[in-house]
């Protein structure tokens, strides 16, 4: 029996995976074919965290996707076959997504043009003039990327958050906001609280797209898996550290740690 | 008499015994029952897809009891209840038939209970009351502050757009022209009584006109010179709640109707989800189908009333959608002026009604001489739909086809099988959100925010497009 399974091979999961390999079996998942996540296979890091993990014996399957957690074993599927993988545990470093428009509290009408910053990154990346206008929420580490790509393409970008050195309009964030137009985005309007009263005043910024570039949040997404209670499952999904060196150590702490709690109950 | 057995925007006269206006749960249904017979038909959409109306936004309900007895509403909705396990096996769309459990808080609850038990009894369904601990019993998540319940053994729960989008595909593979993308913005009555429909792609020539249209059915009526009817969008809100949540809800959970209101329920969904809602409140404007946060606030707060672990954290969506309200909220029957204009619209039950009101609108067509009879090499089914999700051991599913391995969207698990079905059926998806009606994906906790990027490049591929000009909503494209 496998002892432990790695969900998600981005540099958390390749940390994880690359402590316990010390100690105990360890099988890494990951739904794209390739090690790396969001820091991307060719990262030179990533590279050498992989060809580690490998050294060590960690045993790697990309392009396939984890599903569902139950009775120690995950139902883990890829083109033309699934598997039943037995383990003692399982890591869960399924990395990090915008807020949506639900957990932003994004009210109003639901045309087209309301994207995720993840998926407006795909789009850009393809290198087509997209919007005119742009609203980009928050200022999660998208929001820079994505109003970059887009006034490269010849966007206009309006930031509405905190920190939005990098947009033409600025607004600070809103009491709350909310989406207008019927069949496309013409709109959104934030509300603001007035300093003297209950009474709130409305700013209308229109735009042709709303990019949703806030905080980050976990991806959850294997059933059994998802709730910070479920039995027998460590999430290593941090916000901070972000950056590559960062992640990866700090879920070699994280797996370290787990080893650590075992020997103690195998102790007498 | 059939057209080719694809859906279409052509431009072309078509001329049929039947034009059906509206591509909703009731025109659809219509459509399918049709389609089975030897009448030609037509079905006009004005949107690009079917189910973007009223049929697109409601909570799937397949209610065994909505009003009073004796009503025609009642009698369709008695006679459809039965019919779910198999129509639904035979359409591969997801239904449960989960029971209902309604909920009463107080004692003045608990005798407005009594009397809905009295109501129900009398429209011959089944309705058993239950004591606080028999209710949480039945529903471990109801509150333990409930004074009483009703148990509603019949009660279902249906993918709503994935019946109507069912009962369109069924049609079309029947030889059902679909003409999507085509208000109809005029209709004239020849001195043969032919009527002469024109929409913004072709026109149609037909002996009957089936009315459809739901909010904009008094329009239709009054282009075609029958009955001055007004309809009135009676918008309803609701909450999506995440499926690692809800999937542990066992029953629908009503809470007490009062005289004026049916109030926050919490429904379960074949996704797995559960909605809050929904509200109720009249307006003018068809297209409004704006949220806020004042009433996603008190949805929560009602909602949480009947089942405490409700919390707003747990919402993964908002939506509202607009009931075709009018001073008759069923209207099943021919205009007063004229007799070959069949109206065809419900305001609150459209979906529960739809098996046996596709059954009464034939019925009804024959009876004013349509002669439509069975059509023996009709498809009374469409081929099966399995679901990854719905696998404990998905390893046949994906042996016989390996794209079932493929997960697309990562929280609802729905294969790349199941998009590329949906992005080919007869009736197809045109759009990421059409994609989503049919399957579920990006329906999920991250809405979409890892898989609509991939599923954008797909329904562009299979629609002739690119990234920038698909469209993400049947309305709207992703870029501008
Ligand atoms: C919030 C809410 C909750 C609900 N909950 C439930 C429930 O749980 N169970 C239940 O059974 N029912 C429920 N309902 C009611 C149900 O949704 C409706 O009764 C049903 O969808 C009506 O179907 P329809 O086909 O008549 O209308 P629609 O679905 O509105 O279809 C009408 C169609 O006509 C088209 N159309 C309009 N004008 C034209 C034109 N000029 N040319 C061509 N096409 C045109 C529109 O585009 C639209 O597609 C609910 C409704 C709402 C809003």
């Amino acid at each position: 029996m496998t002892d432990t399974i790695v969900v998600g091979a981005g540099p958390s999961g390749l940390g994880c995976a690359t402590a316990l390999a010390r100690s105990v079996q360890v099988v890494v998942v990951d739904r794209i074919p390739v090690v790396g996540g969001t820091a991307g296979w060719d990262h030179p890091a990533i590279q050498r965290y992989a060809d580690h993990a490998r050294e060590l014996g960690v045993h790697f399957r990309l392009g396939e996707t984890g599903i569902r957690w139950s009775d120690h074993r995950l139902l883990v599927t890829g083109p033309g076959a699934s598997t039943l993988l037995p383990a003692a545990h399982l890591f869960f470093a399924g990395g990090l997504r915008p807020a949506t428009a639900a957990n932003l509290g994004l009210t109003g009408d639901r045309p087209a043009g309301v994207i995720p910053a993840t998926v407006a990154e795909h789009l850009l990346q393809a290198g087509v003039p997209l919007w005119r206008s742009v609203a980009v929420l928050g200022d999660g580490h998208w929001a820079r990327t994505v109003a970059h790509r887009a006034r490269q393409l010849g966007a206009r970008i309006i930031g509405i958050g905190e920190s939005t050195q990098w947009a033409d309009e600025h607004h600070p964030r809103p009491r709350s906001w909310s989406v207008a137009g019927a069949s496309r985005v013409t709109a959104l309007t934030l509300s603001y609280a007035d300093p003297a009263g209950a009474d709130t005043h409305q700013i209308t910024v229109n735009c042709d797209a709303i990019v949703l570039a806030d905080r980050p949040l976990p991806n959850r997404n294997v059933d059994g898996a998802v709730l910070s209670s479920a039995a027998d499952v460590t999430f290593v999904q941090p916000i901070e550290p972000s950056d590559v060196q960062g992640r990866f150590d700090h879920a070699r702490h994280v797996a370290d740690t787990w080893l650590n709690s075992l020997r103690k109950v195998d102790a007498p | 008499m059939t057209g080719p057995s694809h859906a279409r925007a052509g431009a072309e006269t078509d001329t049929v015994d039947v034009a059906i206006i509206g591509g909703g749960v009731l025109g659809t249904a219509v459509a399918a029952r049709l389609s089975t017979t030897t009448a030609s038909v037509c079905l006009l959409e004005a949107e690009s897809d079917v189910a973007e109306g009223a049929s697109k936004g409601n909570a799937g309900v397949a209610v065994s009891y909505y009003g009073p007895p004796g009503t025609l509403e009642t009698q369709l909705i008695t006679a459809s209840t039965p019919r779910w396990e198999e129509l639904t096996a035979r359409l591969s769309v997801p239904y449960r038939r989960l029971g209902a459990v309604m909920v009463a808080l107080d004692d003045e609850q608990a005798h407005h209970l009594e009397e809905t038990r009295e109501e129900i009894l009398a429209c011959g369904v089944r309705a058993e009351l239950l004591t606080s601990a028999q209710t949480c019993a039945q529903e471990p998540l109801v509150t333990d502050r409930c004074v009483a319940g009703l148990l509603m053994p019949d009660e279902g729960v249906i993918d709503p757009m994935a019946l109507t989008v069912a009962y369109a595909n069924l049609a079309a593979s029947n030889g059902v022209s679909v003409r999507l993308a085509s208000p109809v913005t005029a209709i004239r009555t020849d001195d043969d009584g032919r009527h002469l429909i024109t929409t913004a792609q072709g026109t149609v020539r037909c002996r009957f006109i089936v009315n459809a249209a739901g909010v904009a059915a008094g329009r239709i009526s009054r282009m075609a010179g029958g009955e001055d009817m007004r309809y009135w969008p009676r918008k309803g809100q609701y909450a999506v709640l995440d499926r690692a949540f809800a999937g542990s809800l066992r029953r629908i959970v009503f809470s007490t109707h009062s005289a004026t209101t049916k109030g926050i329920n919490v429904v379960p969904t074949t996704h797995g989800s559960a909605l809050l809602g929904p509200t109720a409140n009249d307006h003018e404007e068809p297209d409004d189908k704006a949220t806020d946060a004042d009433t996603v606030a008190m949805l929560v707060a009602s909602a949480s009333g009947l089942v405490p672990s409700i919390t707003d954290d747990l919402i993964i969506k908002y939506f509202a959608a607009n009931r075709p309200a009018s001073d008759e909220p069923h209207r099943l029957r021919f205009d007063e002026r004229i007799p070959t204009l069949l109206h065809c619209t419900n305001r609150s039950a459209g979906v529960s009604i739809s098996p046996a009101a596709a059954d009464h609108v034939l019925e009804l067509l024959n009876s004013a001489g349509l002669d439509a009879q069975p059509r023996r090499d009709a498809a009374q089914a469409l081929p099966p739909a399995p679901r990854l999700r719905d696998y404990d051991d998905p390893s046949e599913l994906i042996a016989a086809d390996p794209q079932y391995g493929q997960v697309v969207c990562a929280c609802e698990h729905v294969s790349a099988a199941e998009i590329n079905r949906a992005l080919a059926a007869p009736v197809p998806a045109s759009s990421v959100d059409g994609v989503r009606k049919r399957t579920g994906a990006t329906y999920g906790r991250c809405q979409g925010s890892l898989c609509s990027a991939g599923i954008s490049f797909l329904t562009a591929l299979h629609t002739n497009t690119g990234p920038a000009t698909v469209k993400q909503t049947a309305r709207g494209t992703v870029g501008s």
